[in-house]
């Protein structure tokens, strides 16, 4: 029984593989060659005897039919998509084309959106690193409640000296530093200090000379750097005898070892490497420089046992302050994941759910795309009938009607291709934009490979659903039923109870998620039309750093010492700029403008207002504001107009002055309008309505327009400003208004100005100010658009579902209409039976999709439309009621324009 | 021809297994060696051979292999494989027990008495 069994598979894989048709022509015609011959042996003549061979055989068609059929091919015969099946598929595409370009594009809008989520998502959730094995590269990190402290040499060098599981286990910290090059010309530079160990775990040979050791890890080794290709190409001229000269690198000279091969940016997108020097002798536990640890999976070891490896050795817990570290627990993860601080489960279940819901809305797209092609295919019913009278199996039928779904899904998935590669054309651009320079060297802009795999699934998914489902319907027991009403001309096609359903979900889901688009969509016009609300793009900005060795430990004192050489170089270059003739004016804040960060704030006793609460339950005075710390001048470099009060002056720079300045929203949100200069604010913790920690209290000297006008998702927030350089600090950013047309040119002068004070003073997001805003107003814009387009595919679909149910109703009920009107019926009245099937099915879906839409709302707090959902909610209602009326209105007047005698005559 | 008999449903499979378990044939060499083993009394549907050779091949009962014929052509020859031997001795002992039961049945005569 086994060996019969292995026979059919093999004999059916061979089938499947061979030309079957071919081999058994080749086998008839020997066969009747050789019996012809036989023939004229006994006396025939050659032609008489070849026409007799011929005759005696039989037909060859029917046996090679059979011959199919014994080898059990023809099952596969039934399910294989034939050319003709495709050129059909593509003739209905130039027949219906208000359908093909309907369809394709909803298809290509839920295709691109499905891939491109997934593909992105695989991307960052399963990386492959493009090393040497490089999916045992793992990660080690310190997790705290829900963020990684990283200030665990001590836990390292434990891991280093225990763990088995895990070979060379080294760490690294990046350093974003100047490079001089040999003109004396100062750089930004990706720098990072790594272990030795991590050359080995990369498993990549130097270009040139050799990488790091573990002996130029050592305090009294002399300092050395590695470099990476591009840099070793753009700044040393691809010189071969780079080994051994001195470059400049954070003010100290390193002599060059080695020059790594393109590519090589391990562990992230660094282009220079210089050994890791930590003494863990000189910190306590849990301080000290932040550190990201990696290692290379032993061999034969797995991640689950490295896992359970790094659970008995553990992490240290601190004596002094058990309760502030009480929860540390290590995680080990593949090295890319732990890079993006990503956590497991909470990150499978976010993947699940993204995964399930853009599935879920391809599937909504192309369940309405079926329903399209349902309706046309009540007009190839005759088509479909006579095939299946002919022998056509149902499984062919079927298959041919899927062949012809997937040209549609192909063209879909075409567009959904050219949608992703215009989006991932212009990442680049976005990640300059929102200040990333670079990638981690295992993810690229490009379309991934498992975006592609998932575009062709998704297309064979949808042509299943397109071609499958509907075929299935219409092969059914109707055939027999469609073959009787041939001859009388009519439709059998039904669109029964379960395509009104999905007609009534449709319209439900596009009242559902209109709202929300609309709402974006109008916040994304909102944010272009404001814009930044002053002349950004005549401003350059950029953060000055300066540099410090972050292995050695520091003393409070030294803290300080820190913070006031580097408000001193600050100032220094500060009056530098101010002196240069292409500069208009110079200021400076503690981030910029718009990027301050939020804290929960309180307001001196504002009588009246003791009462009053906000949508988030705290009383407007308990709000939440942005605090930004900027120089004197500030708001008048920007020309900020003053609406109350004063600005800040210089007698304001003094570590005893109280002064702050708020913004209008401030005013408005905060105090409601009242007048706001004179009262006291402070910066606060609160618990169960109580004060817990605060700062000391501030007063509101002067207030200010909103500054920038647009910011995220908001039109503007409350801030509240006070003096930048009371509290120390070892960055700034400075905005420098140019006199040229064009601030990033300069960018290099900037640079050049920043070197001349110190070497230390390092330049990062030298970026006009313009781009900074954009970028903020780049993650609405891009919601927005998102969502008006699933928005507009579905609506889109809905008419047309529409439009179709309503054909067929009309096509269905020509002469029950012809007969009403040859009685004498009154034509509205002939109208409103029409019209009322789909007056229930789009009301029906405007009450649910207003309900849905509504408790959303009502969930967010009102915050998902912005708290103007009795705006917007009955004008979707009524827009979608209009579509419909309008997707109606065409086989309606169809109906009315049926003459009863044509119709009845055809009978 | 009076004397040729129609095949029984079923007999051309166990001819054919028959035919080429006397020696690798191709297509045409199973129809002769079938005439020529029943003395001429079964004639074959010639094209209907090859749907039963497909079918047996399938099975794993007669394995096909391309060669060169004697007419210099190519041609596919037939053998029988183990399986297919089986199954022959098996068919032979089934259709003789068949035979005899029929032939006795139609030798009976009514008992007297």
């Amino acid at each position: 029984m086994i060996a019969g069994l292995i026979a059919r598979v093999r004999s059916l894989w061979s089938g499947m593989r061979r030309d079957v048709d071919a081999e058994m022509h080749a086998e008839f015609a020997h066969h009747i060659e050789l019996r012809a011959a036989d023939l004229v042996k006994a006396g025939h003549t050659p032609d008489e005897a070849t026409r007799q061979a011929h005759a005696e055989f039989g037909g060859t068609y029917n046996y090679k039919e059979a011959g199919r059929e014994a080898r059990g091919l023809r099952w596969f015969d039934a399910f294989s998509i034939s050319l003709l099946d495709v050129k059909l598929g593509a003739r209905m595409l130039i027949r219906y084309p208000v359908l093909t370009v309907i369809g394709s594009v909803a298809i290509g809008v839920g295709i691109a959106t499905g891939a491109g989520v997934l593909g992105v998502l695989a991307m960052i959730r399963d990386p492959k690193l493009p090393l040497d094995e490089g999916d045992r590269i793992v990660g080690i990190q310190v997790w705290e409640g829900h963020g990684p402290e990283r200030r665990i040499l001590h836990d390292f060098v434990r891991w280093r000296a225990e763990m088995r599981t895990v070979r060379d286990l080294g760490a690294f910290r990046p350093l974003g530093r100047n490079l001089g090059s040999p003109d004396g010309q100062l750089e930004p530079v990706r720098g990072v200090a790594m272990s030795a160990a991590g050359f080995r775990i990369a498993r990549v040979a130097p270009m040139i000379g050799r990488y790091l050791t573990e002996d130029d890890e050592r305090h009294d080794a002399p300092a050395v750097a590695v470099l990476g290709h591009d840099l070793w190409v753009r700044r040393f001229g691809a010189d071969t005898t780079v080994v051994g000269n001195a470059v400049l690198f954070s003010g100290n000279s390193h002599t060059v070892v080695g020059v790594m091969p393109p590519g090589f940016a391990f562990p992230v997108n660094y282009a220079l490497w210089v050994p890791i020097r930590a003494d863990p002798l000189a910190f306590k536990p849990y301080e000290g420089p932040s550190l990201f640890v990696f290692g290379r999976l032993a061999p034969g070891a797995t991640l689950e046992e490295a896992r359970a490896e790094l659970a008995v050795v553990g992490v240290l817990q601190p004596e002094p302050v058990p309760s502030v570290h009480g929860r540390l627990r290590p995680t080990l993860m593949p090295f890319a994941q732990s890079w993006m601080e990503l956590d497991g489960p909470d990150m499978e279940l976010a993947y699940r759910s993204f995964q399930i819901g853009v599935t879920l809305l391809l599937i909504v797209i192309c369940v309405n795309v079926a329903i399209l092609v349902y309706a046309r295919t009540a007009t190839r019913q005759g088509e479909i009938a006579v095939r299946s009278a002919l022998g056509a199996s149902r499984a062919r039928v079927v298959t041919q009607l899927f062949g012809e779904a997937l040209v549609l899904a192909g063209v879909g998935a075409a567009v959904g291709l050219a949608i992703l590669t215009v989006i991932s054309s212009q990442v680049e651009g976005l990640m300059i934009q929102v200040g990333l320079d670079s990638l981690p060297f295992w993810q690229s802009a490009r379309i991934p490979g498992a975006t592609l795999a998932y575009l062709v699934a998704l297309s064979v998914l949808a042509a299943g659903i397109i071609g499958v489902v509907p075929g299935l319907q219409l092969t059914g027991r109707r055939v027999q039923a469609s073959l009787k009403r041939l001859s009388g001309g009519g439709a059998s096609i039904r669109m029964g109870k379960t395509w009104s359903a999905l007609i009534i979900a449709e319209v439900a889901l596009t009242v559902a998620i209109m709202p929300v688009a609309t709402y974006f969509a109008a916040e994304s016009v909102k944010a272009t039309l404001k814009g930044a609300g002053f002349a950004a793009d005549r401003y350059l900005s950029a953060t000055v750093w300066m540099d410090r060795d972050v292995f050695a430990p520091v003393t409070i004192d030294q803290e300080r010492a820190f913070a006031a050489q580097f408000a001193a170089r600050r100032d220094e270059l500060i009056r530098r700029l101010r002196e240069l003739p292409d500069v208009v004016a110079v200021t400076y804040a503690g981030r910029i403008p718009g990027a301050e960060f939020d804290y929960r704030i309180e307001v001196d006793s504002v009588a009246g207002m003791d009462t009053v609460r906000g949508r988030d339950g705290w009383p407007p005075t308990m709000n939440v504001a942005r605090m930004g710390e900027v120089a004197p001048g500030w708001f008048e470099t920007f020309g900020v107009p003053l609406i109350a009060g004063r600005t800040f002056g210089p007698s304001d720079v003094d570590s005893a002055s109280t002064a702050v300045v708020v913004n209008r929203t401030f005013v408005e949100t905060v105090l409601q309008g009242r007048n706001a200069v004179g009262r006291r604010v402070r910066q606060a913790r609160w618990e169960n309505e109580q004060v817990t920690v605060h700062g000391p209290w501030f007063d509101i000297v002067g207030v200010v327009a909103d500054f920038p006008a647009y910011i995220d998702f908001e039109s503007a927030h409350a801030a509240w400003y006070r003096v930048a350089g009371i509290s120390p600090s070892n960055s700034a950013t400075v905005a420098i208004r140019t006199r040229a047309p064009d601030p990033s040119a300069f960018a290099v002068r900037l640079r050049e100005t920043a070197a001349s004070v110190h070497p230390s003073l390092h330049l990062r997001e030298v970026q006009p100010l313009d781009d900074v805003i954009r970028a903020s107003h780049l993650p609405i814009k891009l919601l927005a658009t998102a969502l008006v387009a699933v928005t507009l595919s579905v609506l889109i679909l809905s008419a047309a579902a529409v439009y179709a149910l309503m054909s067929v109703v009309v096509t269905q009920r020509r002469r029950e209409i012809a007969i009403r009107i040859a009685l004498g019926a009154e034509r509205h009245r002939v109208l409103s039976s029409i019209f009322s099937r789909a007056a229930a099915q789009v009301g029906g879906g405007v009450v649910i999709g207003v309900i849905l839409a509504a408790s959303f709302n009502k969930l967010t707090d009102g915050e998902m439309l912005g708290g103007s959902g009795l705006v917007i909610l009955p004008a979707v209602a009524l827009f979608m009621i209009a579509v419909g009326v309008l997707s109606a209105l065409g086989p309606a007047r169809r109906g009315l324009s049926i003459q009863p005698s044509a119709v009845l005559k055809e009978d | 021809m009076a004397n040729q008999a129609d095949l029984l449903p079923g007999t051309l499979d166990v001819l054919i297994l028959k035919a080429v378990s006397l020696g690798k044939l191709h297509g045409y060499g199973v129809l002769l060696r079938i005439e020529q083993i029943s003395g001429g009394a079964l004639q074959v549907q010639q094209g209907a051979l090859y749907p039963a050779l497909y079918r047996l091949e399938h099975q794993g009962l007669i394995a096909g292999s391309w060669g060169t014929s004697e007419n210099n052509r190519k041609a596919k020859y037939y053998r029988l494989t183990a399986l297919g031997r089986r199954r022959l001795g098996e068919e032979t002992a089934s259709w003789n027990r068949l035979a005899e039961a029929i032939a006795r049945s139609l030798a009976a005569r009514p008992q007297e008495g």
